[in-house]
């Protein structure tokens, strides 16, 4: 092919940023669709649904995944993701961030969630724009790079959030059923980061030591170290396969609790 | 804006403003055995898997403490 039509060609195929942002607005129209058929929501149309039932929790919405997916495509991961993973992260993110958002409060008796909304709404926006800020401060910690690293930052993450929901609980800020919702979503992350973390030694652990070069005109076969490199890319592969698949579903449940966290926070009694 | 708003918005910034200080600590953490490791050029040895577990472990303790003092002081 004529290197301009090449050039045209890759420009017209969606990268892996184009995908992620697709997969976020497919995570979110499918929450509304189980919003719909869960008689959560009483808009018309997606329209409707994002722009005139909750416009405050659709724009804490809106600025929840601004944050989250900026900086996930700033921090250059996608490039190491496979297309179905960059599909799976997109759209479960966008489904638990609206998810978590949207939904109405127990204790509500009305189906739509702007009813139960009241302080929570607003509080929520200041909660996130306060998390803004406070990923500026962190925007100078080393970037992770690689499989072992982003699990270390996602237990980081959840030993903040649940010291936090203890210093929340300690300061009446929070009920004592809404701390008891993290802790339990809290385990469920810790033991999906260990899965991710028990999959990817299992995968490293048959990473053979030695190469096995077939004999030529009936010789015997001959082993021979594997090089560094081999040995490196194999370990690379470790990291992007199932485990890293499950690194991400937890990521998404702990991205979650974040936001259930923020949201909790400035919820009045 | 009564007072018991008032001082519902004042527990709520408290709270996440301590909040953030807790996250970006255990962050720190992570970074500093990062760009070690990273220094390295090495993975993280087992002593520093330990101390992560052990962070996401004491978290997790400290807050179901938090929850049983709660109940024990009859909040709901």
């Amino acid at each position: 092919m004529d290197p301009q039509m090449q050039a045209l060609y890759a420009s017209l195929v969606p990268g892996p940023t184009a995908w992620y942002i697709i997969a976020l607005f497919a995570g979110l129209y499918a929450q509304y669709q189980a919003a719909r058929t869960n008689g959560r929501t009483g808009a018309a149309s997606f329209k409707d649904y994002w722009f005139k039932e909750t416009p405050g929790a659709s724009v804490a919405t809106g600025i929840a995944l601004l944050f989250a997916a900026g900086a996930t495509i700033k921090g250059g991961s996608l490039a190491s993701m496979s297309s179905w993973e960059v599909l799976e992260f997109g759209f479960s993110k966008a489904f638990l961030f609206d998810a978590v958002i949207q939904f109405p409060s127990a204790k509500s008796d009305s189906p739509a969630a702007g009813k139960a909304a009241g302080f929570a709404r607003p509080g929520m926006l200041v909660a996130l724009l306060l998390a803004l800020v406070g990923c500026a401060l962190f925007a100078n910690l080393e970037k992770p790079k690689g499989f072992q690293d982003d699990a270390a930052y996602m237990k980081g993450t959840l030993a903040g959030g649940v010291r936090s929901a203890a210093a929340a609980l300690r300061s009446g800020a929070i009920k004592v059923e809404d701390d008891e919702k993290v802790q339990e979503y809290a385990i469920k992350v810790r033991d999906g980061v260990k899965l991710a973390e028990s999959m990817y030694g299992q995968c490293i652990a048959t990473i053979p030591a030695t190469t096995v070069t077939p004999g030529q005109g009936g010789a015997p076969a001959v082993a021979v170290p594997a090089s560094a490199s081999a040995i490196q890319a194999a370990i690379d592969a470790c990291g992007k396969g199932d485990a890293q698949s499950q690194l991400r579903l937890t990521q998404a449940i702990l991205d979650g609790l974040t936001a259930y966290l923020l949201q909790r926070g400035v919820k009045t009694q | 804006m009564d007072a018991v708003t008032l001082l519902k918005g004042l527990q709520i910034i408290s709270a996440l403003n301590q909040a953030a200080l807790l996250t970006s600590s255990a962050l720190q953490t992570v970074s500093d055995m990062m760009v070690k490791a990273h220094s390295e050029n090495r993975p993280f040895t087992a002593e520093e898997n330990a101390v992560l577990d052990k962070m996401v472990d004491d978290a997790l303790a400290d807050n179901q403490k938090a929850i049983d003092e709660a109940k024990a002081a009859g909040r709901t």
